[in-house]
C-alpha cells in the first residue's frame, strides 16, 4: 500500500516546477508545458486522495482534468500559432500589451 | 513494501526529468522530457491501482497532448529562443514563490494522519470507474463531449481565420 504522504509531497513538487517554469520561462510554448505539469500534479493529488479515502470517485474527476487540460491544449496551441502568424515571435515578453 | 520503494524511485525519477524539462532551452528537448514525465506518472498511476487513469495517461497525454505540442513546435520551427538579460528580482521571486507554496504544501502533508484504505468497492477496479462515470456522473460526461466539440471547433476557427494587419 502506497503512503499518501508520498504521493503528495511528489505531487507538490511537480506544481512547485511547473509554477516555477510558468513565472521563469519565456517561451510561450514551455510556459504551457508548465502548465500541463501543473494539471498533472493536481491529477496525482486527486488520485491519491481518492486511494486515501477508498472511493473511486477522485478518479472520475481525474478523467475530467484530462478532457478539459486536452480541449485546452488545442486551443491553446493554435492561440500560439496565431501569435507566431502576426508577431513571428513565441517570447512572452513581447507580447505583454495587456500586462500590468 | 516493494511497491513503495518502486513508487518513490519513479516518483524521483518524475521530478528529476520535470526539472529538466523546464530548464531545457530548445522547446524539442523539454517536450520529449515532459513525455518522460507522463510515462512515469502513468507508472505512478497504476503503483497507486488507478489503472483506467494510468492508462488515459497514457494514451492522453502521452499520445495525443504531446505529439500536439511537437507538431506545433516543429510547423512554427522554433529553435533556441535568444538569450535576454533577466532583472535579478524578478528571477528571485519567480524562485521564491514556488519554494515557499512548496514550504506550505509539505507542512500540510506533514500533518497527515492515517494509512490509505482499501478500495470500497474493488470488483475490477475499471469497471467501478466506469459505472461511475456513466451512471452518477453522466451529466458531466456529455458536457465534456461539448466541451471537446468546442475545442476543436474553436482551434479550427482561430487558425483558420486571415489576420488583418
Amino acid at each position: 500500500m502506497i503512503p499518501t504522504g508520498h504521493a503528495l509531497v511528489f505531487s507538490a513538487l511537480l506544481f512547485c516546477i511547473g509554477l516555477g517554469g510558468v513565472l521563469l520561462r519565456r517561451n510561450a510554448i514551455v510556459v504551457f508545458m508548465s502548465i500541463e505539469l501543473m494539471l498533472n500534479a493536481v491529477n496525482l493529488s486527486f488520485m491519491a486522495f481518492s486511494k486515501y479515502v477508498g472511493n473511486s470517485t477522485g478518479q472520475v474527476f481525474v478523467f475530467f482534468i484530462m478532457a478539459v487540460a486536452a480541449a485546452e491544449v488545442a486551443v491553446g496551441l493554435a492561440i500560439i500559432i496565431v501569435l507566431y502568424k502576426g508577431r513571428e515571435t513565441v517570447n512572452v515578453d513581447d507580447v505583454d500589451l495587456m500586462k500590468w | 513494501m516493494f511497491t513503495v520503494v518502486l513508487f518513490d524511485v519513479f516518483g524521483l525519477l518524475m521530478i528529476v526529468c520535470a526539472v529538466i524539462s523546464v530548464t531545457r532551452r530548445n522547446p524539442v528537448h523539454s517536450a520529449l522530457f515532459l513525455v518522460l514525465v507522463f510515462f512515469l506518472m502513468a507508472t505512478l498511476f497504476f503503483l497507486m491501482e488507478g489503472f483506467l487513469v494510468g492508462i488515459i495517461q497514457v494514451l492522453v497525454y502521452a499520445g495525443a497532448i504531446m505529439v500536439l505540442f511537437l507538431f506545433v513546435i516543429m510547423l512554427l520551427n522554433l529553435g533556441e529562443l535568444p538569450v535576454r538579460k533577466r532583472r535579478l528580482m524578478t528571477a528571485a521571486a519567480a524562485l521564491l514563490v514556488p519554494a515557499a507554496l512548496f514550504i506550505q504544501l509539505f507542512v500540510i502533508v506533514k500533518g497527515l494522519r492515517g494509512t490509505p484504505e482499501a478500495w470500497e468497492d474493488s470488483s475490477g477496479y475499471i469497471k467501478v470507474v466506469g459505472s461511475l462515470l456513466f451512471e452518477e456522473y453522466l451529466l458531466p460526461f456529455e458536457v465534456v463531449s461539448l466541451l471537446l466539440i468546442a475545442a476543436m471547433v474553436g482551434s479550427v476557427v482561430l487558425t483558420k481565420r486571415e489576420l488583418k494587419r
